[in-house]
């Protein structure tokens, strides 16, 4: 943790303040000058240091070390400074409906966050609480007790669905069940125990209702969706080439009799598959990497990288998207999870978004292969 | 309340998984349904009511949205000229992008959260779960951080309707923003947040600073922490002294635990290093408290982890044993090579920014805020008359009247009951 006591921004009156703060920030030059800052050499020198500032400034933000503006030994904060909001802070009617950030000694590289200022140019990206009318829920101000209120209850249970509850089961009929789900799983081998799971609670636990009742059932999967042919699946990949994984695009222009959510559901289901091994290596093939020291090479390379990119991410400055932090995002060509060489998938083509060229942190290098066969039923079952 | 045996309801919709942001976006829906599928496959639907709920309706999202912001996340589509001139007024394009089926994704969720909330009214369950909700960052009227409707704030407005007080435990790795801010001026929700703070990460809000105001003052718990937290520091250092201060002070009747899975280590937005077993610890100490519980889910964005995590705490909520093998199922291969329910995901390169000496300050803040708590005039402490009766039975009950105490509301500078300069 970064010593405390030589931010000079603390507005703790016990801490040691560079007077400088304090005191310039809402002055003229003439004020500067009276600083001793007398030579016009120097001055010349300070508006310019004052013009190059913001640009140093925000290198020192975005750079790797989360900077203290404040140790930037110039009085040319004028207003983008954050002591002069410290000031500002001090003086400011509690009553403004802005909750402050104030400096507290325990939290020294927040400085960058405790700033309020409206000044536009300032580079942080103040967050607050935002208080109002618009932002709050309206709370009533006492719980209501009595029954009158259940009238007013919008949610009515009758309209969700109870799929199982094991109230209604004996310990004694636990081996009924299985020998039922046995039975199911033999004459319909590609039904969802989920399905069966259900006509069987539907049917109040009586395992031969339930069976009948299961067998004239139309649809004895979760998802009713049809088998993907060799075609559809051919044209999947097509998609994938293309669009990346812009399922939208793919359902409407390469796959039109999928709906959307099919496709998402099938893509997980081919995603570990042969066929998206060797969707994979086609992938790896387009990029040129020929020997295995220069494989080697890239992985030293990018351990590294990992390395400084995970440091300079978490540092980085930009609060209002989440997506900065994505580490995915910032360094493309890598993979936070243990990198093998076999799994490691490079591109070198960093300007195009439409190939593979994002690893998933989700595959790992299978080492069993499961085979995509078409006649499996697309759900996890009940065993 | 009952006493050993607890109901539990598991909420479980098969589509909800079916829905996908977009090309690269870190937030996969389909987590869900891996999980679902790990709690089938390790049979605790034996323990368990498990629930379809139905979709919510717009009118249930706007008791906190704005009518606006939910008309339009009902009629937008993706791709479509006309819309995107409206996408920043509601925050929508990049985090939050606009993908096929987003309002019936939205819908799903919500309703989940809801059905969980009204059984936890109507004393149906003990505890309810909803691994699909938990999308804390919604605000009133616009879409944040991947989230576009807030369910928890929706859940807690329904439980509000039966308990006096709600406690809401964050641990998610971001702040809980959305949550605090639509429950920042009311002392009937209290918000405790466990998150990484500084240096912009995202949201930029949830300094300890950040306590509440006006009848809310006091009842928005903040702990900021630095990256690299592990389960110890985490645990034994900071969520149980604060929490058991908070129940001790605030005395809820019911709590809403929202179960971000993106503090694990290794996970790809989140910078913590909890393993699945730190973070189940906290989740455990909730059950402990004997109340009404709607645990959601939230952040995690290394879906394999997620699933692991929530599987695990499902089966802490239950009281069951689950190997460390995971049982041979179809999507077995998301797990591979090692298949097991709790891998080692401690991130070395990572280092712990939380010095105890950092921790201990901060607990010692809240815990001076807390006990401040304890002198507020406007919360009632002592139980109303309905707690006299069966506590099970609130039929019979009168409403609790408060009357406004003089210092009721906040009185700027002439407020003297301030102890402080916050």
């Amino acid at each position: 943790m970064a010593s405390n006591s030589t931010d000079p921004s603390t507005k703790d009156d016990d801490e040691y303040q560079a007077g400088y703060d304090e005191e310039d920030d809402e002055q003229t030059i003439e004020e500067e000058e009276q600083f001793g800052d007398d030579d016009e050499q120097n001055e010349l020198d300070d508006l310019e240091a004052d013009a190059n500032m913001p640009l140093d400034e925000l290198l020192k933000m975005y750079g790797q070390n989360a900077p203290v503006i404040h140790n930037i030994p110039h009085s040319h904060h004028d207003t983008n400074t954050s002591s002069d909001d410290d000031e500002d802070e001090n003086n400011r009617p509690p009553q403004l409906h802005h909750l402050l950030h104030v400096n507290g000694r325990l939290l020294p590289d927040n400085d960058d966050d405790d700033d309020d200022t409206d000044d536009s140019f300032e580079p942080e990206i103040i967050k607050t609480i935002r208080v109002g009318e618009e932002y709050q829920a309206e709370v009533e101000p006492q719980a209501e007790f009595d029954s009158t209120n259940e009238n007013s209850d919008d949610r009515e249970l009758p309209v969700d669905e109870i799929l199982w509850s094991p109230s209604s089961v004996d310990d004694d009929m636990n081996e009924n069940i299985d020998e039922y789900l046995k039975t199911i799983r033999s004459e319909y081998p590609l039904s969802d125990d989920e399905i069966s799971l259900q006509t069987l609670f539907n049917c109040q636990m009586n395992t031969e209702t339930a069976l009948t009742k299961f067998r004239q059932l139309p649809v004895k999967t979760i998802y009713s969706y049809p088998e993907w042919s060799l075609d559809e699946i051919q044209s999947l990949e097509e998609g994938l080439r293309v669009y990346g994984k812009n399922f939208f695009k793919i359902s409407e222009i390469k796959c039109p009799n999928r709906s959307v959510r099919e496709v998402i559901h099938f893509y997980y289901q081919w995603k570990k598959s042969e066929r998206y091994q060797l969707f994979m290596e086609e992938q790896q093939r387009l990029t040129a990497i020929t020997s295995v020291t220069d494989m080697i090479e890239k992985l030293i390379e990018e351990q590294e990288q990992q390395l400084c990119t995970a440091v300079g991410v978490i540092n980085s400055t930009n609060s209002s998207s989440v997506l900065t932090h994505d580490l995915k995002r910032n360094s493309p060509n890598s993979s936070i999870s243990i990198v093998t060489i076999c799994q490691q998938e490079t591109s070198t083509t960093t300007t195009s978004k439409r190939a593979f060229d994002q690893v998933d942190n989700d595959t790992d290098p299978p080492t069993k292969k499961s085979s995509l066969n078409s006649n499996n039923s697309p759900t996890a079952t009940i065993v | 309340m009952a006493t050993n045996k607890r109901t539990f309801a598991y909420m479980m919709n098969p589509t909800v998984g079916k829905y996908h942001y977009g090309p690269g976006h870190p937030m996969k829906p389909y987590r869900v349904e891996l999980t679902n599928c790990l709690v089938l496959e390790y049979k605790m639907h034996r323990k368990m009511n498990i629930y379809c709920p139905s979709e919510a309706s717009i009118h249930d999202m706007t008791r906190f949205h704005s009518e606006d912001y939910v008309e339009f996340l009902s009629r937008v589509t993706p791709n479509s000229q006309e819309f995107q001139r409206f996408y920043s007024i509601y925050n929508l394009g990049d985090d939050c992008p606009v993908f096929t089926g987003l309002f019936d994704f939205c819908k799903l969720y919500t309703g989940a959260s809801l059905l969980s909330a009204t059984q936890l009214n109507h004393k149906q369950s003990d505890v309810a779960i909803n691994w699909s909700g938990g999308l804390h960052h919604a605000k009133k009227f616009e879409a944040s951080g991947f989230c576009y409707v807030n369910d928890i704030v929706i859940a807690i407005l329904e439980l509000l309707k039966y308990h006096e007080r709600v406690l809401y435990i964050d641990i998610d790795v971001h702040h809980g923003d959305g949550v605090q801010e639509a429950f920042y001026f009311t002392d009937r929700v209290m918000t405790v947040s466990f998150h990484k703070y500084g240096n912009n990460f995202f949201p930029g809000t949830g300094s300890m600073y950040e306590i509440g105001a006006e009848t809310g003052r006091y009842y928005s718990i903040n702990v900021p922490l630095r990256e690299g937290i592990t389960d110890d520091d985490y645990y034994e250092l900071v969520f149980k002294p604060v929490m058991s201060t908070v129940m001790q002070y605030y005395r809820p009747k019911c709590i809403v635990l929202q179960c971000g899975a993106d503090s694990l280590g290794g996970d790809r937005l989140g910078c913590f290093n909890l393993s699945i077993k730190g973070h189940g610890k906290c989740v455990s100490f909730v059950m402990e408290q004997n109340l009404p519980v709607l645990v959601v889910g939230g952040g995690g964005y290394t879906v394999k982890n997620v699933a692991r995590c929530w599987t695990y705490e499902t089966s802490l909520i239950l009281n069951e044993q689950l190997s460390n093998d995971i049982p041979y199922h179809d999507y077995i291969e998301f797990f591979a090579p090692d298949c097991v329910l709790h891998p080692n995901l401690f991130n070395p390169k990572i280092e712990n920014g939380n010095s105890r000496q950092y921790l201990e300050l901060i607990v010692q803040f809240v815990n001076e805020k807390l006990r401040l708590l304890a002198h507020a005039p406007s919360v009632q402490m002592h139980d109303a008359p309905p707690d006299l009766l069966q506590t099970d039975d609130h039929s019979g009950a009168k409403p609790t009247r408060r009357a406004d105490a003089a210092n009721e509301f906040y009185d700027d500078d002439n407020d003297v009951d301030r102890t402080d300069e916050n």
